[in-house]
């Protein structure tokens, strides 16, 4: 579907999370935020140039895609913590070694492993 | 006669005791059901092969009790072992989130498998979903529910010959899987397209669900969903769309639609196999929600109001709003989009409806230049079609949007050279690839002359300037000229890399359709069986491959067949005898192939485009060394990322200066100028649009969104 590939469309989809220090409840490893809030300005001036996804950039793509895929993993983690009644705020507050079990928890249910932490 | 004709007739025929003509009843279904004085009775197929009525039994037990006897009706299970003839293969674990075995029947040999789920209720709640889906039309494995005090388990047939649908997914699967989606939504069964939920028997070709676990009230692991997460509304209309995009991506909403038709007309019956009072609550609530999918929205009345704007809200409103979204911003939800916003358009009646005028009052408006002219194309969602977008848009709940890179609020695209309706104007074609190309997708409005409009770029000035000072804006401008130099170094940088391998991918014979067909197409698994696929035909396969990269297949003798290829010294020899004993499978639930022809079709790989790729490398990294140009743009972006860092460390310095004397909320909202938060920023001021100039810029057209905050004062052009 063409409208999916609108840049805008796309990029609005993330574009909360790309300036974020921390994108995510889950500790992905990675150079944050994608993309500076003092750059951001201009990172929307040049996406603006493209109508579609396709046309952008290589490097503009590749922050793109990093944050949908962040975004995929986190949207599953904070329903995952949903059906296991525990807020996001009381997730931030649990111990280092309880967090990492429930993480675990959570990518082997979904049948994924701990390399999806390096974007 | 129609299907629900001879339900009916047959069985007041069976309640008055009067015999059915055999052709009515072989037009039966088995496990239909009808309720009637309290009793339920339910099509079951009689020893004679024809099915008739029958009453379900009457055990005594509680209203609240389930009589899992009805639903086991459903099923072919009456040659199910007796618990005592039923042994474990303990060799064998089939996986799975809670464990499956599977058993045997020790008398027959025949096998089952066998699960337990996490707790005597989560199995329980198993088997209601697969009867569930047994009513719905959708294909499950012939299961028995076996209850006792001590066990609680699933028997169901297990089937030798599957491949899980995912692996070998293609439309036709996806139509026939996805010809039950709204079921799955409407059991909630979340994980019905992930793993191996889905498989193929290989018998007689069609799809199963096997692994039903996660329906309804349980997840697959067991665990409770929550009456948040398994409600009244099925919001997995949406969730699953998005959740399983390379199975749900052929779904329409005309598909939806008459999914949801289908699933209406038996809700009685749904119902009627959920005793739990409950859950049968929820599930009439689900019911409705899917029907009020279905129901058609009323016209709009026409009406004129205009909610007075301009003025800034004062701190207590501010508050007001803030509170009411739980502090939260960028709290949005499906009606109305960001709630904040939501707020402030609440407080100033701007999620009032539109005025909408007849085409000749639309065209003189029109003509009066001080207008704005805008278009708004819409697409249609697994939770709603395009349609049903417009009327809300015109005469529904006031959605502000939940995305939106240049600001919150609801886009359109400005038509600066009014009265033309063609791709050659960049507003129309805008709206246009919005309305997914469907031209009748597309509402027309009028920004009047008495709406506040205010441009981005002043926005984000006057953002600056209250949060910041001026001496934050002339830095930040300084800032955003070094990283403009930046990006249009990496594009250039970028442009001189793509050239290369443009050509070094031309030069070398790189064939991306070929490519494509490798990587997707699996040849090794389709042909696998030598015995079902001859080598002949593979090596036709191979050759239409092999000649489309300019390579070459040479016959040396009856068996023998020597490959080469042009960028490599290296040939593979497709030997038929090789092929014959080539058959592998990693267990007995993964798909088999064949080993040559996977060592064939890396070989092509690794010669032929590995080859390509490492040359492309190879040439980029050779002539960026030695080229004037790339150097000059590498050390121009060393420059300025330099500035950029020692600039940034100035701005934040300001920022942090500039945010001691704001309240928090507009303090949240400084903290990210230049996106979203315009929207709310220019909300608080009283400003009914925001426009964004050179917005998507392609073949140089410049393109320029109007950003609605005031729905109330749009003048909308009637449609049809």
């Amino acid at each position: 579907m063409e409208y999916k590939n609108l840049t805008s469309v796309r990029v609005g989809e993330i574009s909360l999370l790309l300036t974020e220090a921390t994108p995510s409840l889950i500790p992905f490893k990675g150079d944050f935020p994608l993309v500076p809030q003092l750059e951001y300005k201009v990172f929307l001036e040049e996406i603006s140039k493209s109508d579609y996804f396709d046309e952008l950039p290589k490097f503009l793509k590749e922050i793109v895609l990093k944050a949908e895929q962040i975004k995929m993993y986190d949207d599953s983690f904070k329903a995952y913590l949903k059906d296991m009644d525990i807020s996001k705020k009381e997730f931030k507050s649990k111990n280092p070694v309880t967090k990492l079990d429930i993480l675990y928890d959570w990518l082997f249910s979904n049948q994924l492993d701990i390399g999806i932490l390096d974007l | 006669m129609s299907n629900t004709l001879i339900k009916s007739k047959t069985f007041a025929n069976f309640i008055s005791g009067i015999p059915n003509d055999v052709s009515l009843l072989k037009s039966l279904t088995v496990g239909d059901t009808k309720v009637m004085n309290g009793a339920t009775y339910i099509v079951k197929m009689t020893p004679s092969g024809v099915p008739d009525w029958r009453k379900l039994k009457a055990d005594g037990t509680d209203d609240d009790e389930v009589d899992y006897e009805k639903l086991n009706n459903l099923f072919d299970n009456t040659d199910f072992p007796d618990v005592s003839d039923i042994k474990v293969n303990t060799s064998v674990n089939l996986g799975g989130s809670t464990g499956a075995q599977l058993v045997e029947n020790k008398k027959t040999g025949e096998k089952f498998v066998l699960k337990k789920g996490a707790s005597v209720g989560h199995v329980q709640e198993e088997f209601l979903t697969n009867s569930l889906y047994k009513l719905l039309g959708a294909r499950v494995p012939e299961m028995k529910l076996y209850t006792s005090s001590t066990s609680t388990f699933i028997l169901s047939k297990f089937m030798e010959n599957t491949t899980p649908a995912n692996h070998v997914l293609d439309d036709v699967l996806r139509e026939e899987i996805t010809e039950h989606f709204v079921a799955d939504c409407l059991l909630a069964n979340w994980d019905a397209y992930k793993n191996d939920n889905i498989l193929i028997n290989d018998d007689d070709g069609f799809a199963i669900r096997v692994d039903n676990g996660g329906g309804l009230r349980y997840s697959a692991q067991g665990r409770t969903k929550g009456s948040t997460n398994f409600g009244g509304n099925v919001d997995e209309l949406v969730s699953m769309m998005l959740n399983n995009k390379n199975m749900t991506s052929g779904i329409t909403q005309d598909m939806i639609k008459e999914q949801i038709q289908e699933i209406v007309k038996i809700q009685d019956d749904i119902l009627n196999l959920i005793e739990d009072f409950d859950l049968k609550d929820i599930m009439r609530q689900r019911i409705q929600f899917l029907e009020s999918k279905i129901v058609s929205p009323q016209a709009a009345p026409s009406k004129k109001k205009f909610v007075a704007s301009g003025k800034e809200l004062t701190e207590k409103q501010l508050e007001d709003c803030f509170h009411a979204v739980g502090g939260d911003i960028e709290k949005k939800d499906n009606k109305n989009g960001w709630l904040f916003l939501h707020e402030i358009a609440k407080l100033r009646g701007a999620d009032d409806i539109p005025e909408v005028v007849g085409v000749k009052k639309f065209n003189n408006l029109i003509a009066d230049k001080s207008n704005i002219l805008v278009h708004r194309g819409l697409t249609g969602t697994s939770n709603s079609t395009a349609r049903q977008y417009m009327d809300e848009f015109v005469a529904g709940e006031c959605f502000l949007g939940n995305v939106g890179i240049y600001g919150a609020g609801i886009y359109g695209a400005v038509n600066k050279e009014r009265g033309n309706y063609t791709k050659s104007n960049p507003a129309w074609e805008t709206a246009l690839s919005y309305a997914n190309y469907e031209e009748e997708h597309i509402v027309d409005f009028i920004i009047p002359k008495n709406a506040k409009v205010i441009d981005t770029e002043k926005i984000d000035e006057m953002m600056q300037e209250e949060f910041f000072g001026k001496e934050f804006a002339k830095k930040k401008s300084e800032l955003d000229e070094e990283v403009r130099n930046m990006y249009e170094m990496k594009n250039k940088i970028e442009d001189f890399e793509k050239a290369i391998e443009t050509q070094v991918k031309s030069d070398m014979g790189w064939n991306e359709k070929t490519y494509d067909v490798l990587l997707r197409s699996r040849p090794e698994a389709v042909y696998a069986d030598t015995d079902k696929h001859p080598f002949s035909k593979a090596l036709n396969y191979f050759e239409v491959v092999t000649k489309s990269l300019n390579g070459k297949i040479t016959k040396l003798d009856e068996h023998n067949f020597e490959v080469s290829l042009p960028n490599s010294r290296n040939t593979f020899i497709l030997n038929s005898h090789a092929a014959d004993i080539a058959l592998k499978q990693k267990n007995e639930f993964s798909v088999p192939y064949n080993f040559h022809y996977q060592q064939f079709k890396k070989f092509i790989l690794n010669n032929h485009y590995k080859g390509i790729e490492k040359k492309v490398n190879e040439r980029i990294t050779e002539e960026k060394a030695n080229n004037a140009d790339i150097l000059k743009y590498k050390d121009s972006m060393i420059e300025s990322d330099r500035k950029v860092k020692s600039i940034s460390k100035e701005v934040n310095d300001l920022k942090t200066n500039g945010n001691k004397t704001m309240n928090k909320i507009m303090s949240a909202i400084a903290s990210r100028p230049n996106g979203e938060y315009r929207g709310f920023y220019a909300a608080i001021k009283g400003y009914d649009v925001m426009i964004q100039e050179k917005a998507h810029r392609n073949s140089g057209d410049d393109k320029t969104f109007a950003i609605i905050l005031n729905r109330s004062k749009l003048i909308i052009k009637k449609y049809e």
